[in-house]
């Protein structure tokens, strides 16, 4: 009895079982969307402490960035333990060694900035940003990421000729065009298709 | 002339099986159970069918005391579901008008 179906039958469900298996994109869209909102509420922070505030130590404001990598670490051990994670596909892997790796090289940047000089760093930083949401888009197929990631680099090379405060002011446009808005839409179409 | 139907494959549910492990890395028992909306006894007979002809691994181990089974396709696997696909083509092909 089983054996008895059509061709047409077979590709119904081969399409229809290669959809299910599509990456989690309600996840991804998760981390954009975090980083994104918690680098923004830094940037902006920081620029307020700079200009309005006039305080020295503006630039402590970073230091909210371990709050949000403390609060990952908790949620994906979290995660684990409910055994969340039932399935594990390709472009889960790379994304995860793609912002293992940038996040590693931000962290780095950071430190030769601190011993530097922090000139030119926002535009490294709003680059980086380019690369992992254009490499980002190209795995997820999904274009809003990749006109992110090149809006990205364009304001990359406008921050290198700006002052330190507009290029903390040309970061928060970089977040918002690369992670936020592509990370609201990429959730929007997950939640389109799975209604 | 049409190539035969794999019939390890040509069955409703191994084809949802196979075509679910074809996107992915290694997917858990319940995730497989989930989408292919199988009973767990149906599922086990038909993963363990594929097991027998190498188009799978299992692995079953014990997570948090619970036991937890692993499928991920292997490379005759992949190469029977592009043989599968093929043919299907095939058939399909000379079925249009």
């Amino acid at each position: 009895m089983e054996n008895e179906f059509s061709p047409e039958e077979s590709l119904r469900i081969i399409q229809s079982m290669i959809d299910k298996a599509k990456n989690n994109a309600a996840n991804d869209a998760f981390y954009f969307l975090f980083w994104g909102w918690l680098t923004l509420i830094i940037c902006i922070t920081q620029y307020v402490l700079l200009v309005w505030v006039k305080y020295p130590q503006h630039y402590y404001a970073w230091s909210l960035l371990w709050v949000g990598l403390i609060y990952l670490i908790f949620r994906t051990a979290l995660n684990n333990k409910q055994k969340k994670q039932k399935v594990k596909t390709y472009i889960d892997d790379s994304m995860k060694y793609l912002w293992t790796g940038l996040g590693i090289t931000f962290f780095v940047l950071g430190w030769i900035c601190a011993i530097n000089e922090w000139r030119n760093c926002f535009s490294l930083f709003i680059m980086l940003y380019g690369v992992g949401t254009f490499v980002s888009g190209c795995f997820l197929k999904f274009k809003p990421f990749i006109i992110g990631g090149v809006l990205a680099w364009i304001i990359a090379l406008i921050a290198a000729t700006a002052n330190y405060q507009n290029q903390l002011l040309l970061t928060c446009l970089a977040i918002v065009v690369s992670y936020i808005i592509p990370g609201y839409m990429l959730r929007y179409s997950y939640k389109n298709q799975n209604k | 002339m049409f190539a035969e139907l794999d019939p390890i494959l040509h069955s409703q549910l191994r084809l949802a099986i196979i075509s679910l492990l074809i996107g992915v890395k290694e997917a858990e028992f319940t995730f497989i159970k989930e989408k292919t909306n199988s009973t767990a006894g149906n599922l086990s007979v038909q993963i363990q069918k594929l097991k027998d002809a190498g188009y799978i691994d299992v692995v079953k181990e014990f997570k948090d005391n619970y036991p937890n089974t692993t499928c991920k396709i292997t490379s005759k696997g992949i190469a029977a579901f592009e043989t599968y696909v093929n043919a299907l083509q095939q058939y399909l092909k000379v079925q249009k008008p």
